[in-house]
């Protein structure tokens, strides 16, 4: 596992294709693991289920978060995130689908640190980047 | 009661004249005298006396007792026996005609005077009384509720017509009958006898509601939902004399419950549908749209060199029709919204509201020279929020089709409409008999009497009026997309809105003169400056 990764969770491929290219269009080298559902995600947060043999010391500098999603949606797992000790801090940024408030009035409630409306663009991306203050992400981290 | 005229029916004159004259030394006006049963029974119809002194025993056809029973077989007079001495017969007849008292002769003055008070005084509280029960009677037999009234012990002494239609009993043949024989009642749920109330009122001397979801079993097994309550009569020292249960059958109140309940229960549902739907759809059909769109925009990107100038047209076209469906999706979604919820009513001054509006669509496009004239202190009640989205629109659509003009002109006011009014606007707010009545821009408003018509004017390109039925529905645009871009559900949740506020909306326009949009805010009256 690659210090300074990106953990993306996303249950459509396309959109998961989309942003990988979004990313990539923003110069962002750092590797990004995709986890298909809440569940995989938390599993993979946690080093439960299918990832217990994995390494956890080590985690995502930020969470790209899908926020429905099969078997476990993204709130559930926002929630996960912010009540336990390792990853409370984790970076959080919401992907929404529309202008839905709810969502969003939601998903700050739990503690998200942004939100970036899909598809996940250029712009858009950039924008949550500098409002996170995550320039380092950009550019010159080698692979 | 000194004014009282008593009559005095006596065959011997002399006795007779003493009597007179001792009752006027008493006070009384004059007696008059009657010498005989018949002459007795002729005065009374002719004086209608108050109180009447009868001589039992009388010669001719007609003695005392006779006349009696005639006077009070036609009138409701207090009659007093005189009797020097009578036989068994004619005592036992003259019990018969219920006389106020007997005076044996020869009597004392003082005999004579309490005898005769003591009938006038009866008499009086027997007649109140008399009417008060005629009086109470009539009252429960008119009302719409059942009433049934009990003595001390709860037995029957009246029930009114409502009480013997829903027991079915008749008061004739419940009198003296338990309470709990002829109502009957259970739980409606547990379908276990309940205690009857007037039990409880007799034992505790305090009013008693009935328990919820009560049954009356009728006479013959009718089961009738019932709402009632009982209350002890008492007399001048609290003792408690009776019991009168009310009650009335609210089977259509329950039937009415019921359909209430369950019609909110299915809006609550459908709201609860609507809500998942709505959510669904942003979902759903915008997850393949991003794709169409994200893709499209790839292509451009990254496979510029390998498109000619058709291709990378072609992809635009995708993207900008997938953004458009997009937006569509969200805006009905947003419309939709509109008209759930409960109106957060408030004072709103739409003067500010369309100055500040006016202030922002012209930092949008500097360059335009446009006038705003907006009248000032139009203040109203209704939803801040709701009513922002309704100026907002309207002023936009002001400004945007006022785009092609050098002198564009928006006002915004209100008129206050006279009443009588033609009423051109049908139920949906749209002009329906344009025919008869040419609307004229600037006109009087066609509001209901008396509104206040609130107004934005612009002298913009207009519309066809033959297509104003069209103006406020959901994506229908009367103008090209080239001419004035838009997606056409700006008046649509304009509509909505307007109509939630219980107000009226129609537009009057002329091709390249202008256009007036009116709207009304229905019961919200003007609130004070
Ligand atoms: N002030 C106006 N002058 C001329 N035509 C108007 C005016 N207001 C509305 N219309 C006509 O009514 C149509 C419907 O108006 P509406 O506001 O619903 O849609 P839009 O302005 O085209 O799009 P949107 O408001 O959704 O961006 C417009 O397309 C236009 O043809
Ligand atoms: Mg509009």
């Amino acid at each position: 596992m690659k210090n300074k990764h990106i953990l993306l969770v996303e249950d459509n491929p396309d959109d998961v294709k989309l942003t990988l290219r979004a990313l990539k269009k923003n110069n962002i080298l750092n590797e990004v693991i995709v986890a298909q559902d809440g569940v995989e995600a938390v599993d993979y947060l946690f080093g439960t289920g299918k990832f217990k043999d994995l390494d956890t010391t080590t985690m995502p500098q930020v969470v790209l978060l899908d926020l429905k999603m099969p078997r476990m949606d993204g709130l559930e797992v926002l929630q996960r995130i912010r009540s336990d000790e390792k990853t409370k801090l984790l970076p959080v940024v919401v992907l929404t689908t529309s202008n839905e408030d709810k969502d969003r009035v939601e998903s700050y409630k739990l503690g998200a640190n942004s939100y970036i409306r899909k598809p996940v663009d250029f712009n858009r991306f950039a924008e949550a980047v500098q409002q996170l203050g995550l320039y380092w992400l950009v550019l010159n981290e080698a692979p | 009661m000194t004014d009282a005229k008593i009559l005095i029916v006596e065959d011997e004159a002399i006795e007779a004249m003493d009597i007179q004259q001792r009752l006027a030394d008493m006070g009384y006006p004059l007696p008059d005298i009657a010498h005989s049963g018949e002459e007795g029974v002729r005065k009374v119809e002719a004086l209608q006396p108050d109180l009447i002194l009868m001589d039992i025993m009388m010669p001719g056809k007609m003695d005392g007792v006779a006349a009696a029973e005639q006077i009070r077989s036609r009138f409701d007079i207090p009659i007093i026996f005189l009797t020097a001495y009578a036989d068994d017969n004619t005592l036992s007849r003259a019990k018969i005609t219920a006389p106020y008292g007997y005076i044996v002769k020869p009597f004392q003055e003082r005999e004579l005077h309490i005898t005769v008070d003591m009938a006038l005084y009866r008499h009086k509280m027997e007649k109140e009384l008399k009417e008060s029960k005629k009086w109470y009677s009539t009252t429960l037999r008119s009302i719409g509720d059942a009433v049934i009234a009990t003595d001390k012990k709860g037995l029957i002494t009246f029930m009114n017509p409502v009480a013997e239609g829903l027991t079915g009993w008749k008061m004739k043949n419940a009198l003296n009958k338990e309470m709990a024989e002829v109502f009957n009642i259970m739980n409606m749920d547990t379908r276990q006898a309940v205690e009857n109330p007037v039990l409880r009122v007799i034992r505790e001397g305090v009013t008693v509601g009935l328990a919820n979801h009560t049954i009356l079993i009728a006479r013959e097994g009718k089961e009738i939902p019932i709402d009632d309550s009982a209350a002890p009569i008492k007399d001048d020292k609290g003792n408690i004399m009776g019991v009168v249960l009310v009650f009335r059958d609210i089977t259509e109140r329950e039937k009415m419950e019921e359909a209430l309940k369950q019609s909110q229960a299915e809006v609550q549902t459908v709201n609860r549908d609507l809500e998942v739907y709505s959510y669904t759809i942003s979902h759903e059909l915008k997850a393949p749209l991003r794709s169409i769109e994200g893709f499209s925009k790839a292509i451009l990107e990254d496979y510029a060199n390998k498109l000619d100038a058709t291709g990378k047209d072609f992809c635009k076209r995708i993207v900008a029709a997938s953004k458009r469906m997009s937006q569509q999706i969200d805006s009905l979604l947003t419309m939709s919204r509109l008209t759930q919820g409960e109106l957060r009513e408030n004072t709103v001054n739409l003067s500010d509201m369309a100055e500040v509006i006016a202030y922002e669509l012209k930092k949008s496009q500097p360059e335009r020279s446009a006038e705003f004239v907006i009248a000032k202190k139009i203040k109203i009640h209704g939803d801040f929020d709701l009513l922002r989205i309704v100026m907002e629109n309207l002023l936009a659509n002001a400004w945007k089709f006022t785009g092609k003009r050098k002198a564009a002109k928006i006002e915004f006011g209100q008129i206050q409409s006279k009443p009588p009014l033609n009423p051109l606007l049908n139920q949906g707010g749209e002009l329906v008999d344009s025919e008869n009545s040419p609307p004229k821009l600037g006109g009087v408003a066609k509001g209901r009497g008396g509104e206040t018509v609130y107004f934005v004017r612009d002298n913009g390109a207009g519309f066809d009026m033959k297509y104003a039925d069209k103006l406020f529905m959901p994506f229908q645009r009367l103008h090209s997309e080239n001419e004035f871009s838009g997606l056409g559900v700006g008046l649509a949740t304009v509509y909505k809105i307007i109509t939630k506020h219980g107000g009226k909306i129609w537009a009057e326009s002329e091709m390249g003169k202008g256009t007036t949009v009116y709207f009304t805010l229905g019961q919200t009256t003007p609130a004070p400056p």
